[in-house]
C-alpha cells in the first residue's frame, strides 16, 4: 500500500515538479517597456496641476495603465497554467487570420508617429512659453496619446487579447432593438 | 347560372369590401382609439421597451429612423400615439431633414397639411441656416404641420428646450379628447 502511494508521489514530483513555467519572455520585455512608458507619464502628470496638458496627460498613464494590466493579466495565465479565453458578446474570441499583417501595419504606424512626435518635440523646443508654446505643447501631448492608443492596439493583437472599442451597446434579448415591422411604411403611418 | 354568377359576385363585394373598412379603422399602426392596453399589445408584433400606468413604448424603425413607438391611455383606452424619434445627429440642423421626412410621407397619406408653418420665438440665429439647429434645441425655432381626418388629429412636430431637440409625429383621437381634458383637470387639482 504504501508503496503504491510512493509511487504516485514521485509520479506526480516528475509530471509538475520537472516541468518549465511556459516561457514568458515576450510579455515581460513588453511590460518593462511599458513600465518605463508609465514612469514617464507620471513623471508629465506631476509638471502640471491641471488644465489641457494635465487631462491629456492623465489620459496616456491610464491608457498605459489598462495595457499593463492586460499584459499582466495574461502573463499571470500563463506562469498559472490557467488558460485564458476571451468572450466577446457570448462568442469565443479568435486572433484575426491576418494578424501579422495587422502588427506590421500598426507598427508602421507607430513609426510614423514616432516621427511625428519628434518633429512636434523639435517644434516645442523652438518656443520657450507663450500661445504657440502652448500650442506646440498640446501636439506633443496629442501625439503621445495616439501612440500609447495605438501601441495598446498593437500589443493586445501580439498577445492574443481582443481590442475593446468604444461601440454601440449590443441589443440583448431583454431590450429590443430599432427593427422595423413587416409592411409599407406608409401603413404605419 | 345567372344566380350563381350573381351569388360570387355579391360575395366578393362583400369580402373586399369588409376588407377595405378594416383597413380604413385602424387609426395608428395596426390600432384603434378606445383600445385597452391588452389589444394594443396584440396588434403590436414588437417587443414591449417600457410600460407603466398609462403608457406603452415600443422601439422600431419607420422610414429608415429609429424611433419609439408610444402608446398612451387614459382610464385604459388608447387615446393617443406617438413616434419619437431616436435618432441623433451632431449637425443638429439635421434634424430639420428628419422633420421634412416625416412630413413627406404624411402628405403622401392624408394630403397636404391644413397648417404648415415654422415660428422663430427668438430671431437670433435667424440670419445663418447651418445655426438653425441650435435655434430649435433653445427653443428659438419651432417647426410644426397639422393634418386632420374624421377621428384624428396629427401633427408633426420640431421643437426643443435646454439644446434638447424633439422630434414628434403625435396622433390623438378627436372623439376622446374630452376624457383626456377631464383627466388633465383632475391631475392638476390633485397637486394642490
Amino acid at each position: 500500500m504504501s508503496k503504491n502511494v510512493t509511487i504516485i508521489l514521485f509520479s506526480v514530483f516528475l509530471l509538475f515538479g520537472c516541468s518549465n513555467f511556459p516561457s514568458t519572455e515576450e510579455i515581460d520585455s513588453d511590460l518593462k517597456t511599458i513600465d518605463t512608458e508609465i514612469n514617464d507619464a507620471q513623471k508629465t502628470l506631476e509638471e502640471y496641476s491641471g488644465g489641457v496638458f494635465s487631462i491629456l496627460a492623465n489620459v496616456r498613464l491610464q491608457t498605459l495603465k489598462t495595457t499593463r494590466s492586460m499584459l499582466a493579466q495574461k502573463k499571470n495565465g500563463f506562469r498559472r497554467y490557467i488558460p485564458l479565453s476571451y468572450s466577446i458578446d457570448g462568442k469565443e474570441y479568435t486572433p484575426p487570420e491576418n494578424k501579422e499583417i495587422l502588427l506590421q501595419e500598426l507598427t508602421d504606424d507607430l513609426k510614423d508617429l514616432q516621427q511625428n512626435l519628434s518633429k512636434a518635440e523639435d517644434e516645442s523646443a523652438k518656443y520657450g512659453g507663450g500661445l504657440l508654446g502652448v500650442l506646440s505643447l498640446t501636439q506633443v501631448a496629442t501625439v503621445e496619446n495616439s501612440i500609447a492608443f495605438l501601441n495598446q492596439k498593437r500589443l493586445l493583437l501580439k498577445h492574443d487579447i481582443p481590442y475593446y472599442e468604444i461601440v454601440p451597446a449590443p441589443s440583448g434579448k431583454s431590450k429590443p432593438g430599432f427593427t422595423p415591422t413587416p409592411g409599407k411604411d406608409i401603413d404605419k403611418f | 347560372m345567372k344566380t350563381v354568377t350573381k351569388s360570387v359576385v355579391t360575395v366578393l363585394f362583400i369580402l373586399a369590401f369588409s376588407g377595405i373598412c378594416s383597413a380604413d379603422d385602424f387609426t395608428f399602426r395596426k390600432t384603434k382609439w378606445g383600445m385597452t392596453p391588452a389589444e394594443v399589445k396584440v396588434s403590436e408584433p414588437l417587443k414591449i421597451a417600457e410600460e407603466s400606468e398609462g403608457f406603452i413604448g415600443y422601439k422600431t424603425s419607420v422610414i429608415g429612423k429609429n424611433v419609439f413607438v408610444v402608446y398612451f391611455f387614459i382610464d385604459n383606452q388608447l387615446t393617443r400615439a406617438r413616434y419619437v424619434l431616436v435618432d441623433s445627429h451632431s449637425n443638429k440642423t439635421d434634424f430639420i431633414t428628419d422633420y421634412e421626412d416625416f412630413k413627406k410621407i404624411l402628405i403622401k397619406k392624408y394630403g397636404n397639411p391644413a397648417k404648415d408653418e415654422s415660428f422663430w420665438k427668438n430671431d437670433l440665429y435667424k440670419n445663418d441656416y447651418s445655426d438653425w439647429g441650435t435655434a430649435i434645441s433653445l427653443g428659438h425655432l419651432i417647426y410644426f404641420s397639422t393634418w386632420s381626418t374624421s377621428n384624428t388629429e396629427i401633427n408633426n412636430m420640431l421643437m426643443g428646450e435646454n439644446y434638447d431637440i424633439s422630434c414628434i409625429v403625435e396622433y390623438s383621437s378627436k372623439n376622446l379628447k374630452k376624457i383626456e381634458k377631464k383627466a388633465q383637470e383632475k391631475k392638476a387639482l390633485e397637486a394642490f
